[in-house]
């Protein structure tokens, strides 16, 4: 076998059936194909090293697919970025959070502990050779404490001058800040990510203020205003059982009303608090279904919809950060690996604190744990007969794909397959097939439910 | 007496840059840079949400001075900028 093993020697190519096909994919050379039936016969029994050989028209297709691949990134490389969680307190009270704002400590980061974690990070880049300086700014909400927020954007932007670095800043707020923040969001953040989850009504049932009220109105001017800024503006929409057949609606009007650039979609991860206020996750299909049809109407405004595991990048080890080393400071100066609250990594029996910062000492990272964490990475056994094991790989390692999790894909896996497969097929140019499958959701699960997706195992299940 | 808070003076723009900012007067174009640090306390000057302690709480942390030092950097550098006629005084 030329390249495209995986770790047990075993070709790393994948096939799913998509309608009366199949999808043929290899993806750490990111080769795809539609190949019928007794193709992907062929193709299996070769893979499993039938002494038969391949007819003569597959054989230009399995070089393409063994072609030697670029090898995975090592998990360890170091740091991808900064995550600075502060303050964990919100100024607004979602019926779904259950990050507990409200009763979260007002718990304000000291930025001189970001500065200093910020000055190791740049060193680690230099020597790396590495240019750009990323930080991300996540809470609560960040713009609760913006003169921290504001701080350490001036700060890293004075530390990349001084180390010859180009700063990089994200933030994920929740839109209802103070408009005299405006000029700074929009000028001095180049991603700005905006939680809105629907049409008013929907998004005042879910996003309240503390006094119950509606936001749509205060985060939708904030909106309009820094769409003359040149931030690059991305709306994320928590998607819920009660707006899930909405979501190309939502996707239409968000591109009528406002100016962005990406649309992300993420399924509610249920919760006691949702689930009081009689909101659930969303049908993986309908959700599948939903993005696919935003997908092909947003792109006709220029806006990209955004589903992070099902994201055509990698091949990766990971779509969450944990396990790209990414560091997560939170605002008593620890560094995490994960930005949940660590009672939801405790009760999974995951240790993902790294170490900490302090304002005058300097920073502490433990390397056996990030050693551990890792590994963690490297090891999950559900995903080892997925197609999605390079791209999605593994969705959450704490909620979703824990250590001695169910081999067995749950909602959300069935979610990113159909989806991921889809876009293959978009990839191919095939509009018409994926125009069928958002209509047709016994095909959708035909691809999710499909066992075992390695070429050489799966073949005999149509 | 409070004393007067420095803003921007009227016939002065400025381009945001990763290294600083650069400013404009409208009739002679390009007249400045301001790096960083100092970069930082104009912004606080040019969002108009400057105020002293707020601008040496901020200053005192990229400067990596104590907070009476970080006054004194401001004072001059506010001193520099009255002078080139950056700032207007209300
Ligand atoms: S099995 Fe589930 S978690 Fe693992 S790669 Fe596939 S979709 Fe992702």
């Amino acid at each position: 076998m030329t390249g495209c093993a995986n770790e047990a020697g075993e070709p790393d190519l994948y096939a799913i059936p998509v309608l009366d096909q199949w999808l043929v994919l290899s993806p750490q050379t990111w080769t795809v194909a539609m190949v019928n039936r007794s193709a992907v016969a062929a193709l299996a029994r070769f893979a499993e090293g039938s002494s038969q050989g391949l007819p003569n028209e597959l054989q230009a297709l399995w070089r393409r697919l063994t072609r030697n691949a670029p090898t995975l990134p090592p998990p360890d490389e170091g740091p991808d970025k900064l995550v600075v969680l502060q303050p964990r307190a919100c100024n607004m009270r979602c019926v779904y959070c259950d990050f507990d704002a409200a009763q979260a400590a007002p718990g304000i980061l000291d930025p001189r502990q970001a500065c200093r974690l910020a000055d190791c990070f740049a060193r680690r880049l230099r020597k790396r050779g590495e240019r750009t300086l990323r930080v991300h700014f996540f809470g609560g909400e960040p713009l609760v404490a913006w003169f921290c927020t504001e701080t350490i954007v001036h700060y890293v932007r004075s530390l990349c001058a001084r180390m010859d670095l180009v700063p990089w800043f994200e933030l994920t707020t929740n839109g209802d800040f103070d408009p005299s923040l405006i000029p700074f969001v929009g000028d001095y953040i180049d991603s700005v990510v905006v939680s809105l989850d629907g049409p008013e009504s929907v998004h005042d049932f879910n996003r309240r203020s503390p006094d119950g009220g509606g936001t749509y109105a205060r985060i939708a001017a904030n909106l309009h205003r820094l769409a003359s800024y040149p931030a690059h503006l991305c709306l994320r929409m928590c998607v819920t059982n009660r707006s899930v057949d909405a979501m190309a609606d939502v996707a239409a009007g968000f591109c009528r009303e406002f100016d962005f650039e990406v649309l992300s979609f993420e399924a509610l991860a249920e919760n006691a608090c949702s689930r009081r206020a009689g909101l659930s996750a969303p049908d993986p299909f309908a959700f599948a279904a939903g993005l696919l049809r935003a997908e092909t109407l947003a792109a006709q405004e220029g806006v990209r919809i955004v589903h992070g595991p099902s994201e055509l990048t990698g091949p990766r080890i990971s779509s969450c950060p944990l396990g790209r080393g990414t560091w997560m400071l939170g605002p008593g100066g620890e560094i995490a690996a994960c930005y949940l609250d660590p009672e939801r990594w405790q009760a999974r029996g995951l240790d993902l604190a790294l170490g900490r910062v302090d304002a005058a000492g300097g920073v502490s990272i433990d390397q056996r744990k990030a050693d551990e964490v890792a590994a963690l990475v490297r090891a999950k056994p559900r995903c080892v007969r997925c197609f999605c094991r390079h791209t999605c790989a593994g969705g959450c390692h704490v909620d979703q794909t824990p250590p001695g999790c169910s081999p067995a894909y749950d909602q959300r896996c069935l979610a990113i397959r159909a989806i991921t497969a889809s876009r293959l097929l978009r990839r191919l140019g095939d509009e018409a097939a994926v125009e069928l499958l958002a209509g047709r959701r016994t095909a959708l699960e035909s691809i999710a439910r499909h066992p075992d997706d390695r070429l050489a195992f799966g073949q005999g299940t149509p | 007496m409070t004393p007067p808070i420095p803003r921007p003076a009227a016939d002065l723009s400025w381009i945001v840059e990763t290294r600083g900012a650069t400013l404009i007067q409208r009739r002679h174009g390009a007249v400045a840079s301001i790096p960083y640090p100092y970069a930082g306390l104009w912004a606080l000057l040019a969002d108009g949400r400057y105020t002293r302690d707020r601008a040496r709480d901020m200053m005192s942390v990229l400067l990596q001075t104590p907070p009476q030092e970080a006054e004194k950097e401001i004072r001059r550098a506010l001193a520099t900028w009255r002078k080139a006629g950056f700032l207007q005084v209300e």
